[in-house]
């Protein structure tokens, strides 16, 4: 009876701690979460966001989280920086094939916006 | 020993009862609809709490992306919606499901509307009870796939140190920054984990959650 306890609390416990080791996590995602919401805070202080979005995308060792490039694309649209723009739309494209068809009507309508039509990387 | 035979029954009973998970909600429309791709619109706000749009739309990436799903960059979402015009997230939501999957290619779409974001001030603690509405529609059918209303209670913590004294302060001290200058972003977190991975809410896993992982 004590010995199947002490069992039963080891299986208990261990899969609290699985429960834990599932969410070590599939990406990385940096400061994303404090970037954005400063973001919505303080929409003017485009500088310092495109700072941190680049120090997230820019890490090595894991799979960037779904959408940072397209932030960051997103960051440099705003600071009129339409080649940046571009470049991580079509970098968040390659990546994720569920972003297609907005990644798509961002880029060709930023391509038309560009003064020539130049090569873009 | 008797005592013990006439106790155990109730005892394993007792154990069961804390082991079984509550019943989880039904989601077979959801698994049935395989969705990829999660598009999380801009929060409707009824709370007097201005903040809470953006820590809600912060926090709530991350959960569904660790779920498996692709999600649409939120803060990029919010700006193609203004360049169409459509700045207030009551329009937003008004918006067919349908509609949103073809101008954004999404397969769901997340509307959130924060009820409640309510914070009381005492001398030694700060307590918020926020409460938010969550619903996924399919943006194929604008079929509702998964609703759930969640309700967090939050009262930051500043740590204990065995010294009743030393915590009373610490306390106070806790709450008096607080009360300067909140920080939601725990509280944000912990909604949005909670509804997404509570064993009652918790949505399916997607495609980009190996399966090991996925039955846990």
């Amino acid at each position: 009876m004590h010995k199947h306890g002490k069992l039963a609390l080891a299986a208990a416990l261990l899969g609290a701690l699985s429960g834990c080791a599932s969410q070590s996590g599939l990406y990385h995602w940096g400061e994303y979460e404090d970037a954005v919401y400063e973001q919505q805070r303080a929409p003017e202080e485009l500088e310092a966001y495109i700072t941190q979005l680049t120090e997230v995308v820019n890490y090595q060792g894991k799979v960037i989280a779904p959408g940072l490039y397209a932030e960051l694309g997103t960051a440099y649209l705003h600071a009129g920086k339409i080649e940046q723009a571009i470049f991580w739309y079509q970098k968040e494209q390659q990546q994720w094939p569920e972003s297609q068809v907005l990644m798509e009507a961002l880029i060709s309508n930023l391509q038309r916006r560009l003064p020539t039509t130049q090569e873009v990387n | 020993m008797r005592w013990l035979k006439r106790i155990l029954p109730l005892t394993l009973l007792l154990l069961a009862g804390c082991v079984t998970p509550p019943e989880p909600m039904d989601t077979s429309a959801f698994v049935a609809a395989a969705p990829r791709s999660i598009l999380v619109l801009p929060p409707v706000n009824l709370s007097v709490e201005v903040d809470a749009p953006g820590y809600f739309l912060a926090t709530i990436s991350k959960p569904l992306g660790e779920k498996g799903y692709y999600v649409f960059p939120v803060n990029t979402v919010k700006t193609v919606m203004s360049a169409e015009g459509i700045s207030e997230p009551k329009e937003m939501h008004q918006l067919a499901p349908t509609q949103l999957g073809k101008m954004f290619g999404t397969d769901t779409v997340l509307y959130v509307t924060i009820n409640k974001w309510d914070s009381q001030y005492v001398v030694l603690s700060t307590t918020t009870v926020v409460e938010l509405e969550y619903t996924i529609k399919s943006a194929h059918t604008g079929e509702t796939l998964w609703h759930t209303v969640k309700q967090v209670t939050y009262t930051p913590d500043g740590g204990s140190s065995g010294n009743p004294l030393a915590d009373l302060i610490a306390g106070a001290i806790v709450a008096a920054m607080e009360r300067a200058s909140p920080n939601y972003m725990p509280l944000a977190r912990q909604a949005n984990y909670q509804v997404l991975y509570g064993a009652y809410s918790a949505i399916p896993a997607g495609p980009y959650l190996p399966k090991q992982t996925a039955s846990n």
